[in-house]
């Protein structure tokens, strides 16, 4: 790779002190917000787990006025775990029950091969580091720190139309958990949204310093995802694939829903054409008009992966929830043929980021030290709920 | 907020505790009690006997609320397998055990002593490092190669870096072999 050539003109001081470069992680420019402008943390559940320490996170929507929708959140954070979600129960209107949605969903692995064919980095499973402890200048004039140890951020936050007809139009809230794993080098911002209308998104970022020794080489940083989809409880899912069927040069096109693998555990992949999605459909759950409900995984892709180990060379994968299978390198043991109908599943989803290094990840040649930072590079997938809602929500009543 | 004074989701599960030390060490038992092949002993320099290392203790959920669960991880050099046992703590029973080839397996403790050890005494290194080596910190990544002509293939292998109050050192690509207990320092710098 060519070098970086630096012209006379411009004396430029690099002095990297590590550890002090501030995160903005979990603002994006479309969630800017004012100390003024800060929206309101719903109070937690009173008792023992009310206080800063507690892994539960409460919110409703809108943040301020009469309730309309609410997410419950239980998160904790691990040595090899990152940050993860144990649990998430969504209230969609005020006359209705909480519905679960998740139990124990996050990070499986984080895989991380070069360009060369080495080295090939287990950066969750493969190190005994922690989430970064998080200060003020993580969570800005409106977050706050929650959980254990002062390492997770918690953000209501703005984010934009959440739908608008003609002059009426309604601003979306979130609710935001995020936390820093510390892989060495690395740092990866992982970040849970819960939307005031049932969607959420899981995020991850790539960030710090390019692997010193090898910093200009282009790799992959792959976030493997484990979900436990617990709509309406853990028994009764079952899933299929979504998928826009369409022949070239037809003026029509049709949509299939077909159960994932023929209704059995193993893989699929993701189709460009097809906007392929994957469903979680509970047996018993229907909204207000007998529709039944479901939750859609939706990928966010620029490309995908598909290197040497089996375990990536697919995009999505479904086996029955087994407790003592976890590991996303392991999946292929996993598989053996099981129902994935009226069951208790987990969702398995390669997330890829490729990155090809450049001047802005601040490798300075000439220095006996790597400076500077790789700017954050994002990477995850949204869940959108389907009939759960009777009505647009947040619209206005007639 | 609603007018009555019962929380809104004062119903729904409150989230589990975590593991005790005592739960910890009772998992750790059951495990590798069982395992009646392997022994758990220190790395040691110089010492061509295979031992097997514990990595780690994690707590795991079956989405039901009486049940106490954990996986025991542990790494075998012998065999190169990554050992996982799930752990019943309410009825302290091993429940299932899976193995699967390679070192998938977290670094343990001693591991982590030991390449820290390893690398900060290699003449290869020291010649890099300034006087006050109390300053350096020692990363490592662990590293697996799919490539069976590599020479790290079915070897435990963690990449070292080296962090200093500066910043990490460009070094040559430094890896220690935890199976054969000794450091590789690539020629070819990648810049």
């Amino acid at each position: 790779m060519n070098k970086t050539i630096l012209h006379a003109s411009r004396a430029i001081a690099y002095s990297l002190i590590v550890g002090l470069v501030a995160a903005t992680a979990g603002a994006q420019p479309s969630d800017s917000q004012s100390a003024a402008a800060c929206l309101t943390h719903s109070p937690t559940p009173n008792g023992p787990q009310a206080s800063g320490t507690s892994s539960i996170a409460y919110q409703e929507f809108p943040a301020s006025g009469p309730l309309e929708t609410a997410w419950y959140v239980t998160f904790d954070h691990d040595i090899g775990k990152a940050l993860f979600i144990t649990g998430a129960y969504f209230m969609p209107a005020p006359n209705r029950e909480f519905v679960q949605v998740l139990g124990r969903a996050g990070l499986s692995e984080l895989f991380v091969p070069y360009q060369s064919g080495n080295p090939r980095y287990a950066d969750l499973s493969g190190f005994s580091f922690d989430l970064v402890e998080v200060t003020a200048r993580d969570t800005g004039p409106c977050g706050r720190i929650v959980g254990r140890d002062d390492k997770v951020v918690r953000e209501v936050v703005d984010k934009g139309p959440l739908w608008k007809n003609d002059d009426l139009v309604v601003r979306g809230q979130k609710l935001l958990l995020w936390g820093t794993l510390d892989a060495a080098n690395y740092n990866y911002i992982i970040r849970y949204e819960f939307h005031d209308d049932g969607t959420i998104k899981f995020r991850i970022a790539g960030t710090a310093v390019n692997l010193p020794g090898q910093a200009s080489e282009p790799h992959t940083h792959n976030a493997l995802w484990r979900i436990d989809v617990n709509l309406n409880g853990h028994l009764g899912d079952s899933v299929y694939v979504l998928r826009h069927v369409e022949t070239v040069g037809s003026p029509s096109w049709q949509n299939a829903v077909t159960p994932f693998n023929g209704g059995r555990e193993g893989p699929t992949d993701f189709a460009p054409t097809e906007f392929t999605q994957i469903a979680v459909v509970d047996s018993r759950l229907i909204n207000g008009f007998g529709e039944q409900t479901s939750y859609e995984l939706r990928p966010l892709y620029r490309g995908v992966v598909r290197h040497a180990e089996l375990y990536l060379r697919n995009d999505f994968w479904v086996t029955v929830n087994r407790p003592i299978e976890q590991y996303f390198p392991d999946l292929l043991q996993y598989v053996n043929d099981e129902p994935i109908q009226d069951a208790d599943v987990v969702l398995w989803h390669v997330t890829p980021m490729l990155h090809l290094p450049r001047s802005e990840d601040g490798v300075a040649l000439g220095s006996p030290y790597a400076n500077g930072v790789a700017l954050a590079m994002w990477a995850g997938f949204d869940m959108r709920p389907r009939n759960l809602f009777d009505r647009t929500p947040f619209y206005p009543s007639r | 907020m609603p007018q009555d004074t019962e929380h809104p989701a004062s119903a729904l599960p409150v989230p589990r505790s975590r593991l005790t030390d005592h739960e910890r060490d009772q998992a750790v038992l059951v495990a590798t009690a069982t395992l009646a092949v392997l022994r758990v002993s220190p790395l040691d320099a110089g010492s061509s006997e295979a031992t097997t290392v514990l990595s780690s203790v994690e707590s795991v959920d079956d989405n039901n609320p009486s049940t106490r669960l954990a996986i025991v991880t542990t790494y075998d050099y012998q065999s190169n397998e990554t050992i996982r046992s799930l752990v019943d703590l309410v009825k302290g029973e091993l429940l299932t055990t899976r193995k699967t080839s390679g070192s998938s397996a977290p670094l343990a403790e001693i591991e982590r002593a030991t390449a820290e050890r390893l690398v900060l005494s290699d003449p290869h290194i020291t010649e890099f490092l300034e006087a006050d080596v109390d300053g350096i910190e020692v990363e490592l990544l662990l590293t697996r190669t799919q490539d069976p002509k590599d020479q790290f293939f079915d070897k435990r292998v963690v990449m070292a870096l080296l962090k200093t109050r500066s910043g990490y050192l460009r070094l040559p690509p430094t890896f220690v072999n935890l199976t054969d207990l000794e450091v590789v320092t690539l020629d070819d710098l990648h810049e």
